[in-house]
């Protein structure tokens, strides 16, 4: 079946869409009762002189601050109208996005947080203490927990992520799928971290294959694929997945400090 | 007469805290917000809700709202987000909670196919029904951008809105998505 045969017919699915409610009134009836709304404007203060002058500058100061901080702005104004994201001075890469923001790692959220959300132990390896960032990602259909960790002194930045080591934890099993993701170009070297089993992939860019729990094989498909990567089958059922730009020695005793 | 008002003149209104003007916001977007919260949070009322909670946040985001930017977008971002967030409240598991209807509607969303003569008709119908079981057993990731995409009919920029993720990747997301689709759809259609 040919790509746009494909889409035709997907576009040509009649779905039963479950109705849709109304929730105009609702919506309209929770905002009434905010305590801290203003009394309602009159519905034609626009039509106002006053009201155009008062918008034309407005207009003017608005396209002087965009001008302003136009190197920024693509980084930050594009659907970022809401949130927790400011404008700062500085270069046009200042990190305004927390680490790891751009690696699709799912939602930012915190060590307790995402701890509180996963039904499985979410260990800190001991080696680097807390982590950075924390992302919960349930885009696969099961969670997986990700630590970014800043640079430091031991821990490059990363050239395919940017961040100095990431972390990865999530019920499943790298084996025997591991062997798949390995195509030419990545060595595959087994080895134990405190007993389990383990396997160091380096060279070539690869992609990330699991068997979680319960289902199918996965195979997460990220546009970023990871270089060096060491991948441990733990005994508590938890697939640990560290990346960076580490060698095999430090890469291993991170991961063997996991408390 | 008085014509309806246009988009951004409601947005200035309900900026104004005029909740007439932002009702009619709602009203206008209500379905295509419910549905991208069916298609990510997977239940019909989490949907509902999430959907409430969504516009009742965005109007108080609204002062942030760029005028003259496509509203859409920026509602179904911040739908999309509070859809995510009612799944992970929740702990479940998601599923595409869509039946694909059974029978050739004769409703304004489905087209007639070409060539509607009885056996082509009963062919369609099995070529669909082969498409949504495919459909269904791709892992969650692919089915939700094949859905906003192709179902939903959001465009690439609201899809990336939705997802929170960059327009690259919604194509490249959804051409492997769709790549994928098409294997499993290979076992099923000759």
């Amino acid at each position: 079946m040919s790509p746009e045969r494909l889409e035709r017919d997907l576009r040509a699915l009649p779905v039963a869409w479950p109705p849709t409610p109304d929730v105009a009134d609702a919506v309209v009836a929770r905002l009434q009762a905010e305590p801290d709304r203003a009394a309602p404007v009159r519905v034609a203060w626009w039509r106002t002189k006053r009201a155009w002058r008062a918008a034309l500058a407005a207009l003017a100061a608005a396209l002087a601050l965009t001008a302003a901080i136009e190197p920024a702005r693509s980084a930050v104004l594009d659907w970022l109208g809401f949130g927790a994201v400011t404008v700062e001075r500085g270069e046009p890469d200042a990190p305004v996005r927390p680490l790891g923001a751009g690696l699709d790692l799912g939602d930012p959220t915190t060590l307790d947080r995402a701890r509180a959300a996963v039904p499985f132990p979410v260990r800190v390896p001991a080696a680097l203490g807390e982590p950075d960032q924390v992302f919960l990602d349930t885009a696969l259909g099961h969670p997986i927990v990700w630590f970014a960790y800043r640079p430091r002194p031991g821990l490059p930045r990363a050239g395919e992520t940017g961040v100095g080591l990431l972390v990865a934890q999530l019920e499943g099993r790298a084996e025997p799928l591991v062997e798949k993701t390995a195509g030419a170009g990545t060595t595959l070297t087994r080895l134990r971290v405190d007993g389990d089993p383990a396997m160091w992939l380096a060279g070539a860019p690869h992609g990330f294959a699991y068997v979680p729990p319960t289902g199918e094989a996965r195979f997460d498909d990220r546009e970023r694929l990871a270089a060096d990567v060491l991948l441990v089958d733990r005994r508590d059922g938890v697939l640990l997945r560290l990346e960076g730009d580490l060698d095999r020695a430090t890469a291993t005793r991170i991961a063997a400090s996991l408390r | 007469m008085r014509r309806p008002d246009s988009e951004p003149e409601l947005v200035e209104r309900a900026r104004a805290r005029d909740l007439a003007a932002f009702g009619e916001i709602v009203r206008t977007h209500q379905e295509i917000a419910f549905r991208t919260a069916v298609l990510i949070c997977g239940d019909p009322h989490e949907a509902e809700e999430a959907v409430q909670d969504a516009f009742v946040k965005a109007y108080r985001a609204l002062p942030r709202f760029t005028a003259g930017r496509p509203l859409r977008p920026w509602l179904l971002a911040i739908v999309a987000n509070e859809a995510r967030n009612r799944r992970r409240a929740a702990g479940r598991r998601t599923r595409l909670a869509l039946q694909v209807a059974e029978q050739v509607p004769t409703g304004e969303h489905a087209p007639a196919p070409p060539g509607t003569e009885p056996e082509r008709a009963a062919l369609a119908t099995e070529r669909r029904a082969a498409l949504a079981a495919a459909l269904e057993r791709l892992p969650e990731r692919d089915r939700t951008v094949i859905a906003l995409r192709c179902l939903l009919d959001l465009s690439e920029a609201e899809t990336a809105a939705a997802l929170g993720v960059r327009r690259g990747t919604v194509k490249s997301r959804l051409s492997r998505a769709l790549d994928r689709l098409r294997e499993e759809v290979g076992d099923d259609v000759a």
